[in-house]
């Protein structure tokens, strides 16, 4: 090759260089001003702006229940076709109980890409922040309206379901069910808060699950929702380590649980039923040297298809269900089920006997009973 | 007579060790002529190479090569005037003989160059001078020790040098291909090139060199005309062991005894 | 003579098929149904011709351009450490790089530029820390000592970017560090490609200029200095240029292996071992190669098969095949 071949390649180069320039400039779309429109804040901050009517709704990407769960609470969704991705943590499904069909057809995979979204032609998409950067860079270009929502504290959730509320056209629905769960919050609170510090048992707050065999116990970081949980239930967590920042699950293993020794232990499990760790940690001698053990204070934390004890919806039953479990003295009209269909009713609307029943039964099948 | 390398007062110590490879050398190596180095085994002969080559550098004294300072030259000019035979080498890469012997080309073409046709017609030039223009195009990895070592003879004269290093040049070969080897060189310094052979074989000394230099325990032992080099004291001095030349014909022939 | 017009027309090939497959891929897809679109739609429908801008064509460029470096890079390396069994996965660097990005992300958020150079940093770190660590081995030949010697060094930087999961917030982005060890281009824009193709096309520009004397820097150091190259400059300038190809594209598209040890091999089989030819030869052969196996997994279901996992799949059959078989272009 001499010189003349060399300066064509970089020829070549320098043209395909200007032609990709070119396309991208081209590339870009107007926005065609519309005067039916609906517009909010999500998460990232990002003004989002839908057309009216919303046809299709589409709730893409990981941890994909949480969108979900919000929006099923507006009621006016029965017109709005809507597509969901995976949203089994491994105890059921929420959403094929409020829609059969979901049980029946595919559900849209985790990592979607930007063609086949394209391809649904939705009106809006509904994700996790966290896959913004992967699955909202991707759609810029073609406008269709992607809201993000973050959801990871009570109050992120309460505003962030007010801008939800704006984008559907239903501005009530947010304010009533803010109130319905302020309520319960400050029955909690009111409580509690009088109680003194000494009054507060420690609690150790864990995560258990198998992983090829062996069974592991993690604990959250100080800033999850299961942290605060605990405090906000009168608790004190005792897993708090000051030195060690984490900001996912720490394992812990049985020696550091038995040097803490709480009064209480709450088992979480989130893909399957907690019965089977209970039982385990129950018939073990080593265990039951520990005096949450000694005086039956083992507990697992509710669920019915889906734990509670995390960053959605269902949150507010855990923290009335650990209240109660902590100070029962305080809380002697607190009964679950009840709970759980009010709840329901309150937040979902969901009045059909059948449903409840099975979600109630879900529920007592989680305690083994 | 003229030098075309001309030492003087070289010093070199490794890094690692204490006492010098080459201590207070003083030599010249006359131009347009065929001088062997001879010595035992780590007297400081591949060291005295290495710094002919300027890829080491004396602590002390000077080199001059053709009346220039060594470190003067750049490092195509270098090229272009001094050429190196290394013992042995081989590659992990199936070149071809003529793509092997073109690398010497690289001394005349700057970073974005690619050997042209003038380049090849030289480089087969080379290859006819040493005989193995018939296998340009077979892999340098299914090569025969002796053929190998022709290429590398080849690619070195492919450089155009006035002076040709070798290293041993003979040391890994049998009596047929030493005696190829030998022919080659002789016919080389018949054309003018200088050539700097170092070899543990007095004999190939004697066979080609018309001067010779002996270096035992990293310094001088003695600098001049081949047969007034080969001697048995000398030779026997050098190597710690009786050694004794008479002649065959024409030709003078050194054995142990 | 009559070798060198068989290479220019292999290469010629070679460039064919890689127009060929290019425009293949453009219109392959899942919009609006699963398969090939007919050219002709996308002068109807303006949606389409969008994805293919948008969407598609900023993807297959930065696999022909991440698929050229990864394999010319690759090939320097084999060069230059003399050594047909490195490729930059071998070497720690793309641990290193992967690790760079991976810490950038977690650290200083999101700046391309940033992660760009935090990458190539730790990239040529580890790079480096492999050739001295090689060097104080004791142990086996130059081939084995640098191998092993990468090796330890990738899984250092390995373990580091599974600590920095750990401390990585999990509302960012850094959603999954097996992104990282899978590698893919599922998110490509064009802003992320034209981050770092320039970048790329720089180093493949470079290597390529001086492609000839990458053979000299293959020879035994001593002997390359007597020809006249100023050997530890040059080196070092070319394995810094095949570094930055290689942590540019893993900056953006995670950890793909193989392709650097594979495509030389395939390359030095059809043009010989002189790099004239050998290297052009890898970059065309690598930028079909992954883009052949990017289009694969993006089209083949609804999900998509992370790239690296094609790629290794491919390349460690390949390299059992290459290792069984009678050796004739290079000497292990």
């Amino acid at each position: 090759m001499g010189e003349k071949n060399k300066r064509k390649l970089v020829c070549a180069l320098s043209i395909l260089l200007i032609i990709s320039f070119t396309l991208v400039a081209q590339g870009h779309q107007e926005k065609i001003a519309d005067p039916y429109v609906r517009t909010a804040t999500d998460a990232l901050g990002r003004e989002v702006t839908v057309p009216v009517p919303i046809e299709r709704i589409m709730v893409v990407g990981r941890a994909a229940v949480m969108p979900a769960d919000a929006l099923f609470m507006f009621p006016s969704l029965d017109e709005i076709e809507i597509l969901l991705a995976k949203t089994d943590q491994g105890l059921g499904d929420f959403f094929s109980l409020l829609r059969p069909e979901f049980a029946l057809e595919p559900r849209l995979g985790q990592k979607i890409g930007a063609e086949e979204i394209i391809a649904y032609h939705p009106t809006l998409i509904l994700t996790k922040s966290s896959n913004y950067d992967s699955i909202g860079t991707q759609l810029e270009p073609f406008n269709i309206p992607v809201f993000v929502m973050d959801l990871e504290t009570p109050q992120a959730w309460k505003d962030e379901v007010v801008q939800l509320g704006k984008l559907l056209g239903d501005e009530e629905t947010p304010k009533r069910i803010i109130r319905e769960f302020e309520k319960r919050e400050a029955a909690v609170d009111s409580r509690i808060s009088t109680l003194d510090e000494h009054d507060k048992p420690s609690v150790v707050m864990m995560q258990v699950a198998d992983s090829d065999g062996v069974t592991s116990f993690s604990v959250a970081p100080k800033t999850w929702i299961q942290t605060t949980l605990v405090e906000r239930a009168g608790g004190k967590p005792v897993w708090l380590d000051a030195k060690l920042a984490t900001n996912s699950w720490r394992k812990v293993s049985f020696e550091q649980i038995a040097a803490w020794d709480p009064a209480n232990i709450v088992v979480i499990s989130y893909k399957t039923p907690a019965t089977q760790f209970i039982t385990k940690i129950k018939e073990s001698p080593q265990w039951q040297q520990l005096q949450a053990i000694r005086q039956d204070n083992l507990v697992s934390g509710p669920a019915d298809v889906m734990n509670y004890i995390q960053s959605d919806s269902r949150w507010i039953m855990a923290l009335e269900w650990l209240a109660a479990e902590l100070h029962p003295q305080l809380f002697k009209d607190f009964n679950m089920e009840k709970v759980i269909r009010s709840f329901y009713n309150d937040f979902y609307g969901i009045t059909d006997e059948s449903i409840l029943t099975t979600l109630v039964a879900a529920y007592r099948a989680t305690l083994g009973i | 007579m003229k030098c075309a390398y001309r030492l003087k007062g070289v010093t070199y110590t490794y890094p690692t060790r204490e006492k010098p490879a080459v201590l207070n050398l003083d030599l010249c190596i006359p131009e347009g002529k065929t001088t062997a180095l001879l010595g035992p085994n780590s007297a400081g002969k591949s060291t005295i190479m290495d710094l002919l080559l300027r890829w080491r550098k004396p602590e002390e004294g000077s080199i001059t090569l053709f009346d220039e300072p060594l470190p003067d030259y750049n490092k195509k000019r270098l090229g272009r005037t001094v050429s190196l035979v290394p013992q042995e080498e081989s590659s992990r890469f199936s070149f071809s003989v003529l793509e092997y012997v073109l690398f010497g080309r690289s001394p005349y073409l700057h970073q974005l160059q690619s050997p042209s046709a003038i380049d090849v017609e030289i480089a087969y030039e080379a290859m006819g001078k040493v005989g193995i223009d018939p296998i340009a195009q077979r892999p340098v990895t299914t090569l025969s020790g002796g053929e190998h070592q022709l290429v590398l003879l080849a690619r070195a004269l492919a450089q155009q040098p006035r002076v040709l290093l070798l290293d041993e040049p003979t040391s890994s070969l049998d009596p047929g291909n030493t005696a190829k080897v030998i022919n080659i060189l002789r016919q080389l310094s018949q054309q003018g090139i200088t050539l700097f052979l170092t070899t543990h074989d007095p004999s190939v000394a004697a066979e080609c060199a018309q001067y010779v230099a002996m270096i035992s325990k990293s310094e001088l032992l003695f600098s001049g005309p081949m047969e007034e080099a080969l001697t048995n004291t000398l030779l026997s001095s050098l190597y710690e062991t009786p050694m004794e030349t008479f002649q065959h014909g024409q030709r003078l022939v050194v054995t142990r005894i | 003579m009559v070798k060198i017009t068989t290479y220019r027309l292999r290469i010629l090939i070679l460039v064919f098929l890689l127009i060929a497959l290019t425009s293949f891929a453009l219109l392959v897809g899942r919009y609006p149904t699963a398969g090939v679109s007919n050219p002709r739609k996308l002068l109807h429908d303006p949606l389409l011709a969008q994805i293919v801008l948008n969407v598609r064509l900023p993807r297959v460029l930065l696999a022909l351009t991440g698929g050229a470096s990864l394999a010319t890079a690759g090939f320097v390396f084999q060069m230059l450490f003399a050594n047909p069994l490195v490729e930059p996965g071998f070497l720690g660097i793309s641990q290193g790089a992967a690790f760079g990005a991976a810490s950038a992300i977690t650290l200083w958020g999101f700046s391309p530029l940033i992660i760009q150079l935090s990458a190539t940093f730790f990239g040529l770190t580890a790079l480096i820390a492999s050739y001295y660590l090689a060097k104080r081995f004791r142990f086996g030949g130059w081939i084995l000592r640098l191998v092993l010697s990468g090796i330890a060094v990738g899984a250092v930087f390995s373990a580091g970017l599974s600590i920095i999961k750990l401390i990585a917030a999990p509302t960012t982005s850094l959603q999954d560090i097996t992104f990282w060890m899978m590698g893919g281009l599922w998110n490509t824009t064009w802003k992320t490609a034209l981050s770092v193709m320039p970048v790329m096309w720089l180093a493949l520009l470079g290597l390529f200029a001086v492609r000839w004397r990458i053979n000299l820097l293959s020879l035994d150091e001593r002997t390359a200095h007597s020809i006249g190259i100023a050997v530890n400059r040059e080196k070092s300038l070319l394995l810094f240029v095949a570094t930055v190809a290689t942590t540019a594209i893993i900056s953006v598209a995670g950890l793909i292996g193989w392709v650097g040890l594979i495509i030389p091999h395939l390359a030095r089989r059809l043009f010989g071992s002189d790099s004239r030819f050998a290297l052009p030869g890898s970059m065309l052969l690598g930028a079909l190669f992954l883009l052949a196996s990017d289009t694969l997994g993006r089209s083949l279901l609804s999900s998509e098969i992370p790239l690296g996992v094609l790629t290794s799949l491919v390349g460690a059959l390949l390299f059992m095949v290459i290792l069984t078989r009678r050796q004739t272009e290079v000497k292990l």
